[in-house]
């Protein structure tokens, strides 16, 4: 299996599902000339042309709107966010309009659009720019939410957003574009809503998703040293959550971790928390732990922008807690 | 005119009875002293009767239902009458208690006197932080003086000290309400002062008493979930185990309370039950009992959910209110039981059925009639001393338990006291005590012996100022004149209230106690 990168696994998708279906277009700011703010469109417009990889000017709000009314008229749009942070200006077009076009109509308009780019901390880019917004999107009924970790899942996952007959909002990163793993050649599409158990394990369940899958993997690795056996499940889909897949991992392990790089408060995690705690009580041996980003806005320097978020000791820490182990 | 039957207090401490069965029905003719239902106290079953003569003309309250002491529950008259509806639906328990005068809304407030001059409330101030009341010493102004600001107009005792009160307004001294040695709530109106100019008004309406609070709502049953699964507990402590902790624990029918937890705050987790499963079963002693009650594998047996009984009820409000409205300090003593235990298998051989327990029951009395400090109870201010010896004995109930008294046990002989313990436990047991039964005396003994508890600390049952609580009689080993010897031992905990009884007292009584069980021949003398 070929080993690629994050970015080449999203722009190998696109431009399959632009090759399979010629309903399929790329709008956004850099996506054309520019091969992509972070080079995810690398190639496209010499393949497909300025008729359907769009450089849009700097208008969130107007190019989000004008492909929802495209996606309400029968083509299936791909709108590109250079961050998510940025996509707070189209928020009315996602959330009023995306969202909701389908239930206000009943059932006469469709949407099927993808709105994508990366989110969370990119590395020194202060508070306004360093933003894992998925929580506020993952509110919104209507909206699928979805944040995968790997190359070989953000390829199948975009692949499977783009299917979609409703409105999909993809988390990527800018820290992950240049992750490499092996990604399956051709039709590889991943369903939507199925989290992945990524390391099987008998004695907690760390659950998280996109960038943070990587620090859940090395405190596993560091635990597993001490014989403590780590389970890592990867939502992968916030909206809708697997919870199937949550709750028989915590019924294996009785034990669960939820890490998560947005602000804890009304977080991703506190939902899992609240199906955990209604469904699998009695199959809990300790109370859920999260690991969040701290409840601050980021700040520039790198120490303090680290400390900010999770990372490994962090998960260590808070699953020698859940196993009532010393030193936690 | 129909005269109503009230649900009659029954008990000292009923506040509710529960109509079990009526034996008159609805048409029923009624002669005074008739049986007209049978009523479930806190403490048993008794009949009530009627008052008069007439025909039952209305039942108020139907089986099974509870009505307030002092509630009408039927109605009698003459025949053909008619019940007038609206008083039968106004006394309905439901509804409204038969405390009319409680339910009335507080007297008006004194009017404005009509000499232009308004009246001002000097009111009883609070002196310390635990001042409820206080008591009026002195007036040091009289009725109709006048009155400066900042003037000391009488002197109060509160529960600290006397201290002396001072106008904060200028007047005249128009009427005094709490007279000297009366009390008052902090709060309450003292005296009235009339501004300049005013009259003192001698036809002020009567003060405004402490405003009664309404009549509470009779009291809805207690709802479901008050009473729902109660916690796992240790000696009354809420024992902490993590769900699957307890999950595990209920499958495999470990004992929890048999498990040492790791967790913070000694919390069972999975680790300790699973530890506590390579040791070996671990049964609950419930598990071992009934497997029949197991249920099917994969069902999980819901709580059941059952109001309390009325004894249970004024069990968990009695005890809830003693522990900490009592002092309790608690003294142990071991007794060597060799000679008693002898004492009880001589009376077999002659055919006469003693008990150890008669025979703790027998010194105990003896040992209060010896130190009568400790024959007392603390009611209200008073200190009461009681001059005979009656002994309580706890009895255990299905639903509960009552402790029967047993009258001048000190004066009675083993076998009296053998015959009399027996008869009131039995007739405890059936509910049928009579109120005279189970009140009064000044000492209660506990034992648990009969269950193989070593030692324990009972709940002082007020107003009685004591109580033994008496473990099993064991073979322990001891050391007699140096050498290890096996002998019959009981441990003994007396449990005191320290407002009336100090711990000398508490110690002088028990030397005495064990000097008479483990010489039993004083106790003929």
């Amino acid at each position: 299996m070929p080993e690629l990168m994050y970015r080449e696994a999203l722009n190998q998708a696109l431009a399959e599902e632009m090759e399979r279906d010629a309903n399929v277009y790329l709008i956004g700011e850099e996506v054309g000339r520019y091969n992509g703010a972070f080079k995810v469109s690398q190639g496209l417009l010499d393949k497909f042309g300025s008729a359907r990889i769009i450089d849009a000017p700097i208008s969130e709000l107007g190019f989000t709107g004008l492909s929802v009314g495209a996606a309400m008229v029968g083509l299936r749009p791909v709108v590109e966010m250079m961050t998510w942070n940025f996509a707070i200006l189209a928020m009315d077009q996602i959330v009023n309009n995306a969202a909701k076009l389908r239930h206000m109509s009943g059932g006469q308009l469709r949407c099927p659009i993808v709105f994508r780019g990366p989110g969370g901390a990119g590395g020194r880019l202060s508070s306004q720019h360093s933003q894992a917004l998925e929580a506020n999107y993952a509110h919104f009924p209507g909206l699928k939410v979805i944040a995968p970790a790997t190359p070989a899942d953000a390829k199948g996952m975009l692949k499977a957003a783009i299917r979609d007959e409703n409105p999909v909002v993809m988390i990527e990163g800018e820290r992950l574009y240049a992750i490499k793993g092996e990604v399956p050649e051709g039709e590889h599409v991943v369903p939507l809503g199925k989290a992945d158990v990524k390391r099987e394990g008998t004695d907690v369940t760390i659950i998280t998703w996109s960038r943070m899958y990587y620090f859940c993997m090395q405190a596993a690795e560091e635990l597993a040293k001490e014989g403590i056996n780590v389970e890592v499940l990867d939502l992968r889909t916030l909206r809708p959550l697997d919870e199937e897949a949550i709750l028989a991992s915590v019924r294996k392990t009785n034990r669960a971790v939820i890490v998560e790089e947005g602000w804890g408060f009304a977080g991703v995690g506190a939902s899992v928390v609240d199906l955990i705690q209604s469904q699998a009580f009695d199959d809990l041996d300790a109370p859920v732990e999260r690991v969040t980003g701290l409840d601050v806005n980021m700040s520039y320097a790198a120490n303090l922008e680290n400390a900010t978020q999770p990372d490994a000791p962090k998960i260590i820490a808070a699953v020698k807690k859940v196993l009532y182990r010393e030193g936690a | 005119m129909a005269i109503p039957i009230q649900m009659p207090s029954l008990s000292p401490t009923m506040t509710e009875g529960k109509i079990v069965k009526w034996l008159k029905k609805q048409g029923d003719k009624v002669s005074s002293g008739d049986a007209v239902a049978e009523v479930e106290t806190d403490k048993s079953n008794l009949e009530i009767e009627a008052y008069d003569d007439g025909i039952l003309l209305q039942v108020l309250v139907a089986e099974g239902e509870m009505a307030k002491v002092g509630a009408p529950i039927a109605y009698l008259g003459a025949k053909g009458e008619k019940v007038d509806t609206g008083a039968a639906a106004a006394a309905k328990p439901a509804e409204a208690q038969a405390q009319p005068s409680a339910a009335k809304p507080p007297s008006a407030p004194p009017p404005t006197s009509g000499g232009g001059g308004s009246r001002i409330t000097i009111q009883m101030p609070s002196l310390s932080p635990t001042m409820t009341e206080g008591k009026i010493v002195k007036w040091l102004k009289k009725q109709g003086d006048k009155v400066s600001s900042g003037d000391a107009v009488a002197e109060v005792e509160t529960d600290k000290s006397n201290l002396e009160i001072e106008a904060y307004d200028d007047g005249v001294l128009a009427e005094i309400v709490t007279g000297e040695n009366q009390m008052a709530k902090v709060g309450a109106p003292i005296a009235y002062l009339t501004g300049k100019g005013a009259k003192a008004a001698p036809s002020a309406p009567a003060a405004p008493k402490p405003v009664a609070a309404p009549a509470p709502a009779a009291p809805k049953p207690a709802p479901a979930a008050a009473v729902a699964a109660k916690p796992a507990a240790t000696g009354g402590r809420r024992l902490r185990a993590s769900p699957v902790a307890k999950r595990i624990a209920r499958e495999k029918g470990l004992d929890l309370t048999q498990v040492s937890g790791s967790g913070p705050s000694g919390r069972v987790v999975k680790r300790d039950i699973e530890e506590a499963l390579s040791r070996g079963p671990v049964v609950a002693p419930a598990a071992r009992k009934a497997p029949a009650a197991q249920p099917a594998p994969g069902v999980r047996p819901e709580p059941t959910v059952a109001p309390l009984t009325s004894m249970r009820k004024v069990i968990a409000q009695r005890m809830a209110e003693v522990k900490p409205g009592v002092p309790h300090f608690y003294l142990t003593i071991e007794v060597d039981m060799e000679a008693a235990v002898k004492v009880r298998e001589e009376a077999k051989a002659m055919d006469l059925k003693v008990s150890v327990n008669d025979l703790i029951v027998k010194a105990v009395a003896m040992a209060v009639r010896r130190y009568p400090k400790i024959n007392v109870s603390l009611q209200g201010d008073q200190v009461v001393q009681f001059h005979s010896v009656d002994v309580g004995i706890a009895v255990a109930l299905e639903e509960g338990l009552i402790t029967p008294v047993l009258r001048d046990a000190d004066q009675k002989g083993l076998e009296a006291i053998s015959t009399g313990v027996r008869e009131l436990a039995e007739r405890a047991r059936k509910r049928a005590l009579r109120p005279e039964e189970y009140t009064g005396g000044s000492i209660t003994v506990s034992n648990l012996g009969m269950y193989g508890i070593d030692q324990f600390v009972a709940v002082i049952n007020p107003p009685q100022a004591s109580i033994l609580a008496v473990g099993a009689v064991a073979e322990k080993a001891v050391v007699r004149d140096g050498q290890l010897a096996v002998r019959k031992m009981m441990t003994a905990t007396l449990s005191c209230d320290h407002r009336v009884i100090d711990g000398a007292i508490g110690a002088e009584f028990l030397r005495e106690l064990r000097g008479l069980l483990e010489h039993p021949t004083r106790l003929l003398f």
